[in-house]
């Protein structure tokens, strides 16, 4: 029989080795001293029930660490040392998915004291922050993370074209990101439906009547058979012809339950992706003084004779087989440096939310009144880049040109197959194509918004003017057109379809950020142009 | 292909044997899959059914807007609830929506006609746009006779701009 002397010698991280308390055999057992070992050995048997393996301070343990755990799993065990460069990743990946565990979290508490009615649902939100303990700090930063969130998808999307992380094998992902970029988007529209207040009643009607747009453009069209779509469209949404309990409630169910449950189904199989296509994108001719300042461990630099293979327990363990004429590895163990790392940021994107949320209260409007609508009504700030081509056609920018955006962005891996060094920002000759192609958007954009503003447009020199003029010539469509057409000059002139989707995307995010800019701050009553908001009449 | 399938650690794996013809194996196993599609996605569609109302909770189209001596000339009675204003002139009596034709915000009357505070629209009296992106004038809807002098709108009945509801004196006094 062992003593407890024996087992504290036994090593802890190598409990799982001792198959714990098969001595029965000794005279000495009785029953009762059976039951007092192993309620001494309750805590390490209970731990290693759970956990499966030992404490990870040796590279076998830390390796189990990862595999051993359904929500560790989705790491390789070992982390390449280039995705570890700050100024790489800059971490964009892991905060947005901490903000959308925020938001699960914070999300599902609202719930609690939410009522999804027309009667309830502002009397509710008041409630939760006047009420409830902890109410407004949770509703805060349920908002703030949202709005973020935003901000790092898009920045997210950035940082992966231009590090041309997109390309061979990862096309499929680049268009899991794009699908969850429209899902954070229609997350945030559902969600500040919600509360019913002046903001969320006047969403939702001008929301359900882009729904209905196609409308404008087939009764331009004049095949009015089919104009029935949009009407069938907003029907479904609002599940009325007005807007009341009905739409509240589908609102509410597309924002907790539907949307919620497509973007945890695109974010697994976005990660899954990323393991399956090769890790997290790297170039493949890395200097040895560029990992300098990164975490090492003992097999960092060793060789390997598969660099492609699964890590295996060998591998881990004992510490590399080296190998001669191939390339470093350069991996470092996930437990505990890529863990780190990602802690690191989650805890920084939570610092930075409570501390939004508690100097900074989500606003509120007044109740919802179906007779007079704000003015100017205005969406939140990530709409209103939108709410400035809709204000040129509902159908137009609506849906022609954020479905053209979309489809185009989703397609950049296609158009685009050229080997670029993948996972390098971009240098030279591809920093001057950014360089100009944001200044000639940025550019054309101001320039035609200004036209708009001083000169007016088709129907304020014709007002008879058919609508489908108004649908297809229009600041919008114009820049579009414009976009495009750049986009093939650069891809002629350089020989590059790299070069060209980087002029589209420079245009891209220029045209999203400028008209966002300017549906911000100079849009004001009536949509008329002010140059500051303290302009405003009234 | 070949280099994903090495990626994937699919390597040596090889494209499926070429078939000729098909075997009445094969072809019974190609038949209950298309059975459980077609079952499976007659099964979604009629699920997704369920997402287009069968009853619309609407308030009703017609509403009473009062008798005939309730509107002098020169009077503009807004009927906020309904979103129609009811103008009366010398001509007669008429209803126009205000509901913007763009995306459905209510437009503000003012001396030049209707303004849309959402997206710009601007119509004149009448209704008829003559700025912004609003694709159609404001409708003009109905206006009924019911017994025993009342009046009723029904907005799902539109009219033809200018067609305005003649009242007569007697009626009015």
């Amino acid at each position: 029989m062992k003593t407890p002397s024996m087992e504290k010698a036994a090593s802890r991280k190598d409990i799982h080795d001792l198959p714990p308390n098969t001595s029965s055999s000794s005279a000495s057992s009785s029953g009762l001293g059976q039951l007092a070992r192993n309620l001494r050995d309750l805590p390490g048997n209970l731990r290693q029930a759970v956990l499966r393996h030992g404490f990870p301070d040796s590279p076998r343990t830390r390796s189990q660490a990862v595999f051993s755990s359904l929500f560790l799993h989705i790491h390789s065990v070992r982390t390449h040392r280039w995705t570890l460069k700050q100024t790489f990743t800059l971490g964009l990946g892991v905060a947005t998915l901490a903000l959308f565990a925020i938001l699960i979290v914070t999300g599902i508490m609202l719930m609690v004291y939410y009522k999804p009615t027309e009667a309830e649902a502002y009397q509710s939100i008041k409630d939760i922050h006047y009420v409830v303990p902890g109410g407004r700090l949770l509703r805060n930063t349920h908002r703030w993370a949202a709005n973020l969130m935003i901000v790092g998808v898009l920045l997210h999307m950035a940082r992966v074209f231009f590090t041309h992380s997109y390309q061979k094998p990862r096309e499929f992902n680049w268009i899991v990101g794009i699908v969850l970029l429209i899902l954070t988007f229609a997350l945030s529209f559902t969600g500040y439906c919600l509360p019913w207040d002046q903001l969320a009643y006047w969403a939702v009607v001008i929301g359900s009547n882009i729904a209905g747009s196609p409308r404008e453009l087939f009764e331009a069209l004049g095949w009015t058979q089919l104009a029935g779509i949009g009407d069938l469209q907003r029907e479904i949404l609002l599940g009325s012809h007005f807007v009341g309990n009905e739409a509240i409630l589908r609102f509410y169910w597309l924002h907790c339950v539907a949307l919620p449950f497509l973007m945890t189904a695109f974010i697994g199989v976005h990660f899954w992706r990323i393991r399956k296509d090769g890790g997290m994108s790297r170039p493949e001719d890395i200097l040895p003084d560029e990992l300098d300042g990164l975490p090492s461990d003992k097999v960092a630099r060793t060789s390997f004779q598969d660099p492609g293979k699964t890590y295996t327990l060998v591998c881990a363990v004992s510490d590399g087989s080296p190998q001669v004429d191939k390339d470093e590895e350069n991996t470092v163990q996930s437990w505990p440096h890529a863990f780190r790392a990602e802690l690191s940021v989650a805890m920084i994107i939570l610092a930075l939310v409570l501390l939004l949320g508690i100097f900074l209260d989500a606003p509120l409007k007044v109740p919802a009144d179906p007779m007079v609508p704000d003015n100017p009504a205005k969406a939140p700030w990530y709409f209103l880049g939108l709410q400035e081509v809709v204000s040129y056609s509902a159908f137009a920018g609506g849906i022609a040109l954020p479905f053209f955006f979309m489809a185009s962005l989703a397609l950049i891996p296609f158009l685009d197959r050229e080997k670029f060094p993948t996972g390098r920002w971009p240098r030279q000759k591809e920093a001057g194509i950014i360089g100009f192609s944001s200044l000639l958007a940025f550019l054309s954009v101001v320039a035609i918004l200004a036209f708009r503003v001083k000169f007016g447009w088709l129907r304020d020199w014709n007002p008879g003017i058919n609508q489908l003029w108004i649908i297809l010539v229009n600041p919008g469509t114009m820049l579009v057109m414009f976009f495009g057409l750049y986009t093939l000059w650069v891809t002629w002139r350089t020989g590059s379809t790299r070069l060209g989707t980087t002029a589209f995307f420079c245009c891209f995010l220029v045209f999203f950020v400028v008209m966002t800019y300017f549906g911000t701050v100079h849009r004001g009553p009536n949509w008329g142009f002010y140059w500051w908001p303290s302009q405003w009449p009234g | 292909m070949s280099d994903r399938n090495e990626l994937n650690g699919a390597r040596g794996m090889k494209d499926k044997v070429p078939r000729d013809n098909l075997s009445r194996k094969d072809f019974m196993g190609t038949v209950g899959v298309c059975a459980c599609l077609g079952g499976l996605s007659l099964a979604v569609t009629g699920a997704l059914r369920s997402a287009v109302p069968g009853v619309l909770p609407d308030p009703s189209a017609r509403f009473k807007i009062g008798t005939a001596g309730d509107f002098v000339p020169g009077q503009i009675k807004n009927f906020k609830e309904e979103n129609v204003v009811l103008i009366r002139d010398d001509e007669g009596l008429y209803a126009i929506s205000t509901l913007c034709t763009h995306l459905g915000c209510v437009v503000n009357r003012n001396e030049d006609g209707f303004q849309c505070p959402c997206h710009g629209s601007r119509y004149d009296h009448d209704g008829n746009v003559i700025r912004g992106p609003a694709p159609k004038s404001l409708p003009w809807f109905q206006i009924e006779r019911l017994p025993g002098g009342q009046l009723s709108v029904d907005r799902n009945s539109e009219i033809p701009i200018g067609t305005k509801l003649k009242l007569d004196t007697e009626e009015e006094v």
